[in-house]
């Protein structure tokens, strides 16, 4: 069957949904309600098309192509139907992506991660995503104002997570002897400077294969902020530069630098802030280049209620850090989130409302876990689960539900699924 | 000795689990029963028992899952108990321009139910909004178990309340009193809903203790809605030689003497008996001096004349007169049947083509031609067709499927069995909202007498066509107005529409062929079989054939229930048929087809009644409620009324309807309260073509009509909210009461407010506390000087 899709012809196979038409033929279309061949109930209209001759916007994921339909899925009038549709969802999602401390962190550190992995032990692990994020996190934690310690959840109900100390732990703990030096790529690229931006290019380029030479003045190792090095112990920043050092990183006095032509690139950062984590941050972009940015959902202030729930949380909460994990389990995979980036969403316009709790979660089983805060009730867990997932009421109140009784009937797999954060598998 | 009783007596929990079981064995557990069982449950146990359900859970196919989604999908079903009686006040759109919201917080208050509540502490009443009683020309109506009262009044709560006490006194005393003679003559009496809730039934009860007191042996006829709502309680009397005098809007007080001037008692002493009671009763009682039999027939009759010229009956014909459930007056009187008759003697496919031909449209609201969808269900194939007719008439503001379903049900069977034999159907089902118990019965028992005559069953009228049909109850969901989502509340799923196509007249009712009419539609079936297409294509215009019934509501002097031919213009309905606005008061605009529909301004009132040309205009005809509004309504209120009311009947499937709705309101809010800025008219703009142009059903679709009408109509009133300024004074959030000098401290307005807000100063100028004051208005209405007067809030921010 032969459909037009923006103005091109394109073969229908039978069976088939417009959605899976278009994408097999590179028209990207979103989706969130639809998942493969999972029993589903068009919705959310994110994969809105409009039909030519009609002009009347269908959801491709269940409609069926017929002969000579014409379509357009990249106007204007589409892509701001789809627009509104998940500014509409994300005004009724109450979740935070990333957890207030790594939004709060001007290094962009991903501290609930590190938390995760250093509760279940993985110290090197740790380790690893605190250094690849900060490069010198322990002289960082003497320097910063911390504020992802002010701003932690669980400080709205008692004591913060001693961030710091956990990192400081951490970086206590590295074995020099186990850094290795990575293959190079036969490139070689001057740094100038040996301020935080500096290093964190040197390290990050060195990271990528780069040989990788650092010209600072007058031959010693200097952050910028002289003044403030006194609040570092003795030892710290050696150990953090020696760690540079041993990923091959060679640092040279700025008189003896060679031609320019000798290298591939000559980086010279410009700071501007004084900020040593912010510094790092952007010495990571000179080297990798800008991180795309993200759509971020963030909770407004907590209710009552809901610091009720955080408390209860807080008390049971057993990983050695006392972290609540506060970021979103589906924070890499949530199609809410991807699309929100992908149409140029900042935040919703429309005001959000303190409806459901954020922070609630149901326990499925050991290891699925149920947030109803974050849910968009799409349906696909209640029409794939049987006497499981229910919805209940109806109307702007209308909710998924999983009564304490169904949740034995509930597959793992279902947490496949969802597609936002708010069914999940928790390790 | 000891006391064996407890032994036998049984435990309570037993007793419930017991019942519980009969009604599962009487119902049925199947999945697709649900909606029945519950229904059955609620009506035993007054709510939805948490053993009961445990109990279902048990031994049927029911589960949690489906058991949690469908009873709460639907508002009829409780799940907690309420007090001994329900107080229902009615909410619709009729009900909410005469201020309902303030009637139901004087409830509230008079009852002292605390904040967050809604049963007294007693347990004696519970208070509840519900949408629509389907009374719109008496609002505002309230109703108590089964008693409805109108025109209630925010100050007369305490009276409504005391009523119904006493009635619940006096039940117990009620007798019949029956006597045997010679039959003197007829009194028609209309007992449709609106006239039980202005009192026929109080009138019934009289007419029968008084006919037999005075030993007058009248035959007292019920018949269906009269139609002249606002004129009810209305008695047609027919003496001995037939001739008809009509009472309108009488009083059980005045029954008496209306008996009597008709009609002589039989027997002397009786007589005499009886010129004595009457000589008394007008010593005693100063209201006969003002008796209704005393005046002129004009006078009494000349304004239901009136209201009745410019109107057709078809779905209607034999209105005031057709006794409800006389099946045999149905068939001599109105010719009921003969349509069904003729169709039977020619084939299936002449009777398609006669509809088609006619040009009849839906009448539930899209106006989609009733012949074409014949036809595509004639042409489909499978084992068993259904015709299911769509009585699930939830417009708050609308009462016409309620009443035809209550006056006139062997028309609407008629129409379904000659929609049946068109296409093929063997099976019906009435959908008809648990809401109008009155319909359901009279659904039922008619029903059942077309069976007892033939003219349901095996080989209906010695022809070789079989048809059977059942009533469902429809558990309160607007959306289930829609077809698709209809089908799933039969099939006992949430009330959830789906994609079309498939449509249901190809795959419906258990996926096979069903083709869903409204029961004003198939009302109008016999009409076009009997008098053949070319006559009532000639009624009406171009592209709107026939007659649509419209609830004649809100601010108009003569309400009522009116049948007109397509092409009259707004105006000559409000002007010639309701007397014009009410109170003198100049018209701003009607609102038309309810929630789905919108708000034409005076302006454009010349507009023929035409379902393109109200599409064209941003309304629909919808389901045809009618509410005229004056300039003392606030557009952008009438606006958000509509809207609380689909974001609350809103299925909760789609985003743009489910969240658009709500998003839409908070903005309404936000602007009725004056917090608004211009953008916010934007983006409220904005948002409700959205949800226009991507909600995946009809409710979605049309929700935004009001909104975007009176946007577009009306955006001066949006602004002015925005600079603070709500001018018809109904925002409540922008106004206040004001004492004025008029005032002479007769302290009527301090004993009328409910909250202490005006100090008892006799004498003296009063003053309002706005602190304390709730905006009830009830000083305002009880001041015979007209010395209370709303005034703006805030200054014109633009001035």
């Amino acid at each position: 069957m032969q459909i037009v899709i923006n103005n091109r012809k394109v073969h229908a196979m039978e069976g088939e949904t417009l959605l899976e038409t278009a994408r097999r033929c590179g028209f990207p279309i979103p989706s969130l309600c639809w998942s493969g061949q999972a029993i589903h109930r068009s919705s959310c209209m994110v994969c809105a098309v409009r039909d030519c001759r009609t002009g009347q916007l269908i959801p491709s994921c269940t409609t069926l192509p017929t002969e000579g339909m014409e379509l357009d899925s990249e106007s204007n009038e589409v892509v701001s139907t789809r627009t509104l549709s998940l500014e509409l969802l994300l005004s009724n999602h109450r979740a935070d992506c990333e957890a207030p401390c790594r939004t709060a962190c001007p290094g962009n550190m991903d501290v609930a991660g590190m938390n995760r992995l250093y509760d279940r032990g993985k110290t090197d692990e740790a380790l690893g995503l605190l250094r690849d994020t900060l490069v010198i996190p322990a002289t960082l934690c003497y320097l910063c104002q911390a504020p992802c310690e002010k701003i932690c959840r669980r400080r709205e109900v008692g004591d913060t997570v001693p961030i710091r100390e956990i990192k400081k732990t951490l970086v206590e703990a590295t074995d020099l002897d186990r850094i290795g030096n990575p293959p190079g790529n036969g490139l070689r690229i001057a740094v100038r400077g040996s301020g935080p931006m500096s290093l964190s290019a040197a390290y990050h380029l060195r990271k990528q294969g780069y040989e990788v030479h650092v010209f600072e003045p007058e031959g010693a190792i200097l952050l910028p902020h002289i003044a403030s090095l006194g609040k570092v112990p003795a030892g710290v920043l050696e150990l953090e530069i020696e760690v540079i050092r041993r990923l091959g990183v060679e640092f040279f006095p700025s008189h003896g630098m060679p031609e320019a032509a000798t290298y591939h690139r000559v980086i010279t950062p410009e700071a501007k802030t004084k900020q040593p984590a912010r510094l790092v941050l952007e010495g990571r972009r000179l080297a990798l280049g800008e991180d795309p940015k993200a759509f971020q959902s963030s909770c407004s202030r907590f209710s009552e209620a809901e610091k009720k729930t955080l408390a209860h949380t807080a008390a049971t909460a057993n990983g050695k850090s006392g972290c609540l994990y506060c970021d979103c389990e589906a924070k890499t995979s949530c199609l809410l989130r991807r699309y929100a980036t992908e149409y140029g969403i900042r935040t919703s316009r429309y005001p959000k409302t303190s409806a459901q709790e954020a922070f609630r979660c149901q326990r499925v089983s050991a290891s699925v876990c149920f947030e109803p805060a974050k849910c968009i009730r799409c349906g696909l867990c209640v029409y794939n689960s049987a006497n499981g997932f229910t919805f209940r009421d109806r109307g702007f109140a209308m909710q998924v539900v999983l009564p304490e009784e169904n949740a034995p009937h509930i597959p793992e797999d279902l947490c496949q699924l969802c597609p936002t954060g708010a069914l999940y598998r928790r390790e | 000795m000891n006391c064996r009783c407890d032994s036998r007596a049984e435990n309570p929990d037993d007793s419930l689990l017991r019942r519980t079981d009969g009604i599962i064995a009487n119902v049925g557990g199947k999945r697709d029963t649900i909606i029945p069982l519950l229904q059955a449950l609620q009506t035993e146990f007054g709510y939805l028992p948490r053993e009961a359900i445990e109990r279902v859970y048990e031994s049927t196919e029911i589960d949690r899952a489906q058991l949690i989604s469908v009873s709460t999908f639907y508002s009829q079903f409780r799940h907690v108990p309420l007090g001994k009686y329900l107080i229902k006040v009615c909410t619709g759109t009729a009900c909410h321009v005469k201020g309902a919201g303030n009637v139901y917080e004087a409830f509230l208050r008079q009852l002292d139910i605390k904040e967050g509540a809604t049963t007294t502490s007693d347990r004696l009443f519970s208070v509840e909004k519900i949408a629509c009683l389907g009374c719109c020309t008496l609002a505002p109506v309230v109703q108590i178990e089964e008693k409805i009262y109108g025109r209630v009044l925010p100050g007369r709560v305490d009276e409504v309340v005391a009523d119904f006490l006493e009635m619940q006194e006096n039940r117990k005393k009620d007798e019949e009193v029956r006597s045997a003679g010679r039959i003197a003559g007829e009194i028609r009496l209309g007992m449709g809903s609106c006239c039980m809730a202005s009192g026929s039934a109080d009138i019934y009860r009289e007419l029968k203790t008084a006919s037999a007191q005075l030993g007058i042996d009248i035959r007292i006829k019920p018949v269906g809605c009269v139609g002249v709502c606002n004129k009810v309680p209305l008695i047609d009397v027919v003496d001995a030689d037939g001739k008809i005098a009509r009472y309108p809007n009488v009083k059980a007080i005045e029954i008496k003497e209306i008996l009597h001037h008709h009609f002589s008692p039989s027997g002397l002493l009786r007589r005499l008996g009886n010129r004595i009671w009457g000589y008394i009763d007008t010593l005693h009682t100063d209201l006969t001096w003002d008796n209704v039999v005393w005046k002129p027939e004009g006078e009494r009759t000349g304004l239901i004349n009136r209201f009745l010229h410019n109107q057709r009956h078809i779905s209607t014909e034999g209105y005031g007169v057709l006794t409800p459930l006389n099946i045999d007056e149905y068939s001599s009187l109105g010719g009921g049947f003969e349509a069904l008759g003729m169709a039977l003697s020619t084939t299936p496919s002449h009777v398609v083509e006669t509809v088609k031909a006619s040009g009849l449209r839906g009448r539930g609201g899209g106006g989609f031609p009733t012949g074409r969808k014949w036809e595509i269900v004639a042409s489909a194939t499978g084992e068993h067709k259904y015709v299911i007719c769509n009585g699930d008439e939830g417009d708050p503001g609308a009462f016409m499927d309620r009443m035809m379903l209550e006056s006139y049900p062997f028309r609407v069977i008629e129409g379904m069995l000659i929609a049946a034999y068109a296409v093929g159907a063997d099976r019906g089902i009435f959908y008809i909202r648990a809401e109008y118990p009155l319909a359901v019965t009279r659904i039922r028992t008619a029903i059942a007498l077309c069976r007892e005559k033939g003219w349901i069953g095996e080989g209906i009228a010695g022809s070789g066509f079989s048809f059977e049909v059942s009533v469902f109850e429809g558990a309160g969901a607007f959306v289930c107005g829609e077809e698709t989502a209809l089908i799933a509340s039969i099939e006992g799923n949430r009330g959830f529409p789906r994609q079309r196509p498939p449509y249901p007249a190809v795959k419906g009712l258990k996926g096979l062929p069903t083709l869903v009419n409204n029961v004003e539609t198939l009302s109008q079936v016999a009409c076009i079989v009997k008098h053949g297409a070319e006559h009532y294509a000639s009624i009406g215009t171009e592209r709107s054939k026939g007659t649509k019934v419209f609830a004649l509501a809100g601010k108009i002097r003569h309400g009522g229930l009116i049948e007109v031919d397509m092409g009259i213009t707004l105006r000559q309905i409000i002007e010639e048929i309701g007397g014009g606005v009410e109170k003198g008061q100049k018209l701003k605009a009607v609102q038309i087809g309810g929630p789905s529909g919108g708000c034409i301004p005076a302006a454009l009132c010349d507009m023929p009644v035409d379902f393109d040309a109200f599409t064209l205009l941003g309304a629909m005809m919808g389901s045809g409620g009618l509410v005229v509004l004056s300039e003392a309504d606030c557009m952008v209120d009438v606006a958000r009324y509509f809207l609380s009311f689909t974001c609350e009947q809103s299925c909760g499937k789609c985003t743009s309807c489910r969240v658009g709705t709500q998003r839409m309101l908070d903005l309404l809010n936000k602007i009725c309260s004056g917090k608004a800025q211009m953008s916010d008219i934007d983006l409220l703009e904005e948002l409700a073509l959205h949800v226009r142009r991507s909600s995946l059903c009809a409710l979605g679709k049309t929700a935004p009509n009001p909104v975007l009408t009176t946007l577009k109509y009306f955006r001066h009133e949006y602004e002015e909210h925005v600079r603070g300024i709500c001018s018809a004074g109904v925002c409540k959030e922008l106004i206040r009461y004001e004492v004025t000098e008029g005032c002479i401290g007769c302290t009527k307005c301090a004993k009328a407010c409910p909250v202490e807000a005006i100090p008892y100063t006799p004498y003296r100028v009063h003053t309002i506390d706005t602190e304390r004051c709730v905006l009830c208005g009830l000083c305002a209405e009880e001041c015979t000087y007209e010395a209370i007067q709303k005034v703006a809030l805030y200054a014109d921010r633009n001035q």
